[in-house]
């Protein structure tokens, strides 16, 4: 790696864990479900169960990224960096889309409109805009704009279904491009890749 | 003969490119672990090791072992000294790089 690499990637490294994004997609994905009172997703009990499987698969993919690709404690601008953003952009998003929607009989969808620009907005402070986010997050960014929302009965319900799907493409792209960077989990056998030095 | 300039004398302990990977690493956070390590500078484990140990000795690293549930960690931060001396040795490389252009120009 050159030196411009190697002084990011522990700022990068944290955001590439992108298999973690799966379990928060699909929590996306079931919050619009349930919210539409789809199949037995309207039953709280069955959301429960769901969110609880979604934590445990989190906590176990946190824990695989711990254990094949090391920990980092980022520097404490790049941790005040990453807090405020994520503070600011995702309340504002996830507050203020769902009642622009509420509050206006727009055609469009202001929820996931604002969710995908809150992301391209964290993506750019954080860690720079690449490619792949500019793709997913802007189409998402499309789909939300394009006057069709209108049809929905409850579109913020449905909004959550477009924004699940992105999230999780955009994580497997991310853990992707780990694996460029970094190489894949079996290069290290954790249990013997801690040694004392 | 002339006397070498000092200013550009590079620090061989620092100047081997897997403790300068080690170290510029290690000056863009706060703390990383030796998997991360081993991951980013691409070392064998053995190698790592031994590069953490000198360095260390050297007082530019401090090492911290512990145990994270019961797996055993070892977490690696920049001492103060380290973060002068690795600042240091990247503005030697870049006034080396600078001096080396007209001449390549020529």
């Amino acid at each position: 790696m050159e030196r411009k690499e190697l002084e990011t990637a522990a700022a990068h490294v944290t955001y590439l864990r992108g298999l973690l994004a799966i379990p928060i997609g699909m929590l996306f994905i079931i919050t619009g479900l349930g919210n539409l009172g789809w199949g037995p997703l309207g039953n709280p009990l069955v959301f429960l169960g769901f969110l609880l499987v979604f934590a445990a698969a989190w906590l176990g993919i946190n824990r695989y990224y711990n254990d094949h690709y090391g920990r980092v404690t980022r520097s404490h601008r790049q941790q005040l960096r990453y807090t405020i953003a994520s503070f600011i952009l995702f309340p504002a998003a996830m507050i203020g889309g769902p009642i622009l929607d509420a509050s206006f009989d727009l055609p469009v969808s202001a929820f996931a409109a604002a969710f995908a620009l809150a992301m391209l907005a964290w993506f750019a402070i954080c860690v720079g805009l690449r490619a792949r986010h500019l793709i997913i997050w802007g189409a998402l960014l499309v789909a939300a704009l394009l006057p069709m929302w209108g049809a929905a009965a409850d579109k913020i319900s449905v909004a959550w279904l477009p924004i699940g799907v992105a999230t999780i493409v955009a994580g497997i792209f991310d853990h992707r491009a780990l694996v460029r960077a970094y190489g894949p989990a079996k290069d290290l056998r954790p249990e013997s890749s801690d040694v004392a030095a | 003969m002339s006397q070498p300039n000092k200013e550009l004398l590079l620090d061989r302990l620092i100047h081997e490119p897997g403790r300068l990977a080690i170290l510029t690493v290690l000056s863009s956070v706060q703390a990383a672990d030796f998997v991360f390590l081993q991951r980013t500078s691409g070392l064998t484990k053995g190698n790592l090791s031994s590069h953490l140990t000198k360095l260390e000795d050297a007082g530019l690293v401090e090492i911290h072992k512990r145990f994270i549930g019961k797996k055993p960690n070892t977490n690696v931060a920049l001492t103060a000294v380290g973060k002068q001396r690795i600042a240091r040795h990247w503005d030697q490389l870049e006034r080396l790089k600078h001096l080396s252009e007209p001449s390549v120009q020529q």
